[in-house]
Formats: structure tokens, sequence, C-alpha cells
């Protein structure tokens, strides 16, 4: 990130606006943790987990941090390697990867396995194992389909979900890592040149279910050194 | 065969679906044309046609030298050198379609479905090639050449004039120590970056992925023998 845009964030870290999403973060946290025994923290390695991660952290340091690994085909290995390390940084002292074998199986082709797997089995046995809420860092400004999903409270699996970012826009989001010197993916810096730190997101790259949205022509420009991964392969 | 420079003028920005686009598929493709003509469009996608099928022997054959397998021809430079993002709505329009028997088009799925489509695209002023050929066939080749890159039925890469400059030395595969196309790494004695990369045309083919060292790369080439592979 350059000096300009830090300086941008830095600057919008003082405003009456970021101060409040703040406060409203914290104290939902707060609460949620003194109304549940055993919550967890959904952490992708994206910078609002890890914005999520390093607020939650900061109020009960051993709650379980977990990750879902969508595979080498998905998420390159030094992508993956640098989630785990930036998870390392924030202080994680429990976390937990949980993945699908359908990723090696099937590589590119593995399509709807989040669905299947992360959200029919392993939310279930979460909950069979004692986790009664998940930290999620959805956020409204994201997607229509988000807004309408926090504002009717619709969970995706049988835990109940907290969304302590709910209400906070992209320059929130900076803004907490810049001050907060947090680390994140060099992936947004690169994405960010191209599309600007607004739209700049992570997903997994060169992934069939992006493509009607665009994402198909810029994992190619910009990861292409991952386009053809030997490890992307299915077995 | 003669070391040239290719620079392409454009009057609308390339989309781009890869970080840089290749010589020898610019010529494979004007090739094509000029021995298919419109049959040219209506090639099974996807699958690339085996050699056997193929024109074996016309007049554009040599029209860019090979050396030990390798085309002498390099990626495109692009000048200036700086990638957008632009999205764009494809939507079917009704306007000149035959009335359809149940008079309605479906646009949220199936053939006439409307996409919300993102490219890279580089508005740059021109675009370099380098290569070593025969400058009178190449010259006719691109008279046929009209646009750069991908999506080129909606404006993108729209070439205004191209010139042809023969060079002293040859700058298509290795320049000044940096590759200039993706080329195998059995070919050098040292590099620096390795990647699986395409490096002969159909560059969509997965067959013809290999471990390269990419455009940019510092390289050694080893001695390369006459004749094709």
């Amino acid at each position: 990130m350059n000096r300009q845009w830090r300086e941008f964030f830095r600057s919008w870290s003082c405003t009456p606006e970021y101060r409040a999403a703040l406060d409203e973060a914290r104290s939902t946290i707060t609460e949620a943790l003194a109304t549940h025994r055993r919550p967890y923290v959904a952490y992708s390695g994206g910078k609002d987990s890890t914005i999520l991660v390093h607020l939650v952290l900061a109020q009960a340091p051993d709650t379980l941090v977990l990750h879902w690994d969508y595979g080498r085909s998905f998420v390159p290995q030094p992508v993956f390697d640098e989630i785990l390390e930036n998870a390392r940084r924030l202080g994680v002292r429990n976390l937990r990867i949980e993945t699908s074998p359908l990723y090696a199986r099937l590589g590119r082709r593995a399509t709807n396995v989040l669905g299947r797997h992360y959200i029919g089995r392993l939310l279930p046995r979460l909950a069979q194992e004692g986790y009664d809420l998940a930290f999620v860092a959805l956020r409204s400004e994201e997607s229509v389909k988000r807004r309408h999903r926090i504002a009717a409270r619709r969970w995706v699996g049988p835990i109940e979900e907290c969304w302590p970012l709910a209400s906070w826009s992209w320059r929130d989001v900076w803004a907490y890592i810049v001050t907060n010197d947090l680390p994140y993916l060099s992936l947004y810096d690169a994405r960010a040149e191209l599309v600007g730190y607004h739209r700049a997101r992570f997903t997994t790259l060169f992934d069939p279910e992006f493509a009607d949205v665009g994402n198909e022509s810029v994992d190619n420009v910009l990861h292409w050194r991952w386009r053809h991964d030997p490890a992307a392969r299915q077995e | 065969m003669q070391p040239f420079r290719l620079r392409c003028y454009l009057a609308s920005p390339v989309a781009l679906n890869h970080p840089w686009l290749h010589l020898d598929g610019v010529v494979a493709h004007l090739v094509q044309m000029r021995l298919r003509g419109r049959d040219y469009y209506t090639l099974p996608t996807k699958v690339p046609r085996p050699a056997s099928q193929d024109f074996t022997r016309h007049r554009y054959q040599h029209v860019l030298l090979e050396t030990d397998g390798l085309t002498h021809a390099s990626i495109s430079w692009f000048h200036p050198h700086k990638l957008v993002t632009v999205g764009y709505y494809k939507r079917f329009e009704d306007q000149g379609f035959p009335v359809h028997r149940k008079k309605r088009v479906e646009i949220g799925s199936g053939h006439y479905r409307s996409w919300m489509l993102r490219w890279v695209v580089v508005p740059a002023e021109y675009v370099d090639f380098y290569g070593v050929g025969d400058l009178a066939l190449l010259e006719e080749l691109l008279a046929d050449l009209t646009h750069l890159g991908n999506d080129t039925r909606v404006g993108w890469g729209r070439v205004v004039r191209w010139e042809l400059e023969p060079l002293a030395d040859d700058r298509s595969l290795v320049w000044q120590g940096v590759a200039m196309r993706p080329i195998p790494v059995r070919y050098f004695a040292s590099w620096s970056e390795a990647v699986p990369l395409a490096w002969r045309p159909p560059y969509w083919a997965a067959e013809n992925v290999d471990l390269c060292a990419p455009p940019g790369a510092e390289v050694a080439l080893r001695t390369l023998r006459d004749g094709g592979a």
C-alpha cells in the first residue's frame, strides 16, 4: 500500500463514523462473549476476518480460530502459507484447519464443496462439539445478498452467527488494518492497483464459481504464475 | 529470414486474458484465417486439432523462423504498460431478432443470458513485437490484422496501423540476457525463474504447457540447432 492510501486511511480512522463502527463492534463482541459458552472465529485469511480475529482475541485470547482450507487448486501454496503466517502474527493460539478431500480429488472442478462439506458436515459437527456461536466477518456493504442475510439474521448452519463488522465500510476496514499495523495478504495490494481498495477482495483463485463476476480475466492476468500450477491438478 | 520489430498503433485498449499476447499466436490466427476463410469460425473449440488434420503444406508455413522447435517470435510489449479493469454488461438485444414462437426470450440463463463482464485492459498507445521471419509474407498476412487481444467484437484492441521495421539483431527469444517470450527451461543453461506456461500455439491448449522461463527472466540460452522440432 502506498503512502497516499495509508495517509487516507489514517485520516479516516479519526472520523466519528469510524470510532462509532469500532465501538459498536467491540461492544457486540463483549456481549456475545458474555452470553455464549463456546464461541469460535471464522478466519478465511481475508482482510475482514483478519480484523475480526484481532478484535475477538483482544477480549478472549484463547478463542478457537477456524480456517477452511480450499486446497491448493484455489489457494496456491504461497498464499496459504501467508494466511497461516498472518494468523501467527495476529497471536492466534488455537488455530484449527479443516478441509474437504474433494479439493485434492477434483482440482478446479470442485464446485459447491463449501455448501456440502463446510455447511453440510463441518458446522453440524462443531455444534455437536459444543460450539454455540460463530463470529463471522460478514459486512452488509459487500453484496445485496449479504445485506439481506444480515437484515434477516439468517445463519448458514446450525450455529448462531455474530457479525460485529456488519455495518463497517471498506474505509473502516482498511483504517483498522493501517492504524493497528495488522498483517494482510499481499494479493490485496496487487488487486487494489487494478480495481481499487474499495473493490479489492480475497476470493479463491481460478474458481469457476466466480467466473460470472469477471474474476477469471483478473486472475489470469494478475496470478498467471499459478494458472498452470502443478499443485492445482486433480488426482 | 530477417529480424524485425512489428509496431501496432492502437485506437482502443487491448482486452487481455493473460498478461501478454504472443506474436506466433497472432500469426497462426492470421494464417488460419487465410487458409480456411469463414470456415475458421466453425472449427471445434476447446480441443486442439491434430496436425494430420491440418494444412501441412502451405505458403505461410515459414513466415516465422523456427530453430530447434522454438519460434522466433516475442510476446507483446505495450507502451505505456498500465493495466486497468473495466466492467460492462452483455445483454440480448431484440432489435432485428425474428419473432419467437413464445414471444419471449430467456435472458436469465441459456444462450441469450445477460452477463456481467470484467476485463483487464491495457490502454496502450502502441504495442511492439519482435521476431525473425519472411517480411514479404508477413506484410501480406498483416493486411488482415484489424484487432488484437480478447473480445475484439466489442471494439477492444483496434489496430489503426502497423509498421514493420527490419532490425540488425534478433530480439525475439532472448535479448540483453532476458527472455522475450516463454521458453522451456530445457533450452537454457541457466535461468532465474521457472513457471509452468504454454510456449507454442495454441496457447490455450494444456498440452502445450511446459516448465518455462517467463518473459523478463534472466536466462542463458544453450546453442540451438537449426530446423524444426
